[in-house]
């Protein structure tokens, strides 16, 4: 396949690496002549100088035959604005835009954009999971968003610590998929599932009830 | 968004012809460019932020705004910010400053009202050269 990356940074010379070691054809575009001079020092001609928010530029790199396009340039503005280039000017299949803002993900979705990935999303889950305190990890965005794959640290002393699950009211569409105990043994969960402390719970919810979630597997009595 | 020397000039005319004007500077160093009497008297509201950022867009009001006039010098800064007012805040009318002349295609068929400086200017000066019979 033919991949067009905007960006040569971090992101999008490594994904070209990796691509280009699976054998697919990849091109990337930069404004910055350094970048593009490094990359074509080691990979020959897979680079060039130019603006991703530029249809010439974007034509040149030949978007109009590319089946997946990706701006990870660290600009989200930019991201958006040559992703719906390839979109709407060259009818690229599929379109990803890398975000720094959160907040951007929804909305770049709701414009056009066939991928988004949050990449402070995705530091804040590893974050998450390697502090002491015990907040929600997302795990993953369910369904277009309306929905997502969570995991909760029960701590200590929490009210809901050596109740059966049926006896906890979770938010109004959540459904516990998981229950990983304090050493990693994994458990189906079942009505009669007891939580005990430090378990890990996986749980399937609508985003809106996530915090509502959080509350009740953290509350203190 | 964006008080460079059009916003600041578009925001002041706003203002003296009575509109309640806010404006969002996504760089501190642009605000210089708005006439500090009418900053200073409350007529501008003045809000620094991220020209795209929710937070500055609610604190400038959006959710109550008329108009949203994306008038800064990147144009896929004001792409974006256009493009969120319309769809996350369903402002009525958008405007959005674009130099890029593909860009201007896009953004108009997106149903944005897009104004560029370059063409206005263009345009300007054809029409002060006499016909050519």
């Amino acid at each position: 396949m033919y991949i067009v990356i905007i960006g040569a940074g971090r992101i999008g010379t490594g994904l070209a690496r990796s691509q280009l070691a699976t054998g697919q054809e990849v091109f990337l575009l930069d404004n910055n002549s350094e970048r593009v001079e490094t990359l074509r020092s080691s990979f020959g001609s897979i680079a060039r100088l130019g603006d991703g928010t530029n249809v010439t530029n974007l034509r040149e790199a030949g978007v109009a035959r590319a089946g997946l396009f990706i701006a990870a340039t660290d600009n989200d503005a930019v991201n958006l604005a040559s992703c719906q280039l390839a979109k709407q000017v060259f009818n690229v299949p599929s379109t990803v835009a890398v975000v720094m803002d959160p907040e951007n993900a929804t909305l770049f979705e709701a414009l056009g954009v066939d991928d988004v990935v949050s990449l402070t999303d995705l530091a804040m889950t590893r974050l998450a999971s390697t502090v002491p305190a015990h907040p929600v990890v997302r795990l993953m965005p369910l369904a277009g968003r309306n929905r997502e794959m969570v995991a909760i640290k029960i701590p200590a002393g929490a009210e809901v610590v050596n109740r059966m699950l049926s006896e906890i009211v979770l938010p109004y569409g959540s459904s516990v998929i998981l229950v990983i105990g304090p050493t990693g043994q994994t458990e189906e969960p079942r009505p009669e599932t007891v939580l005990g402390a430090e378990d890990e719970v996986i749980v399937v919810t609508p985003v809106e009830g996530t915090q509502t979630l959080w509350e009740t597997l953290t509350e203190m009595p | 968004m964006g008080s460079g020397r059009i916003g600041a000039r578009v925001a002041s005319s706003l203002s003296t012809d009575g509109h309640d004007v806010s404006i969002i500077e996504p760089s501190r160093t642009q605000v210089m460019n708005l006439p500090r009497t009418l900053v200073d008297d409350g007529s501008i509201r003045l809000v620094a932020g991220d020209g795209s950022g929710s937070e500055a867009m609610l604190e400038a009001g959006i959710e109550d705004a008329d108009v949203f006039l994306a008038l800064s010098g990147d144009d896929a800064l004001n792409g974006l910010a256009a493009q969120k007012a319309k769809t996350v805040y369903r402002t009525r009318r958008v405007v959005c400053r674009v130099k890029d002349e593909g860009l201007r295609e896009l953004y108009t068929s997106l149903g944005i009202t897009v104004t560029s400086p370059t063409a206005l200017v263009a345009d300007v000066i054809l029409q002060t050269v006499p016909d050519i019979p």
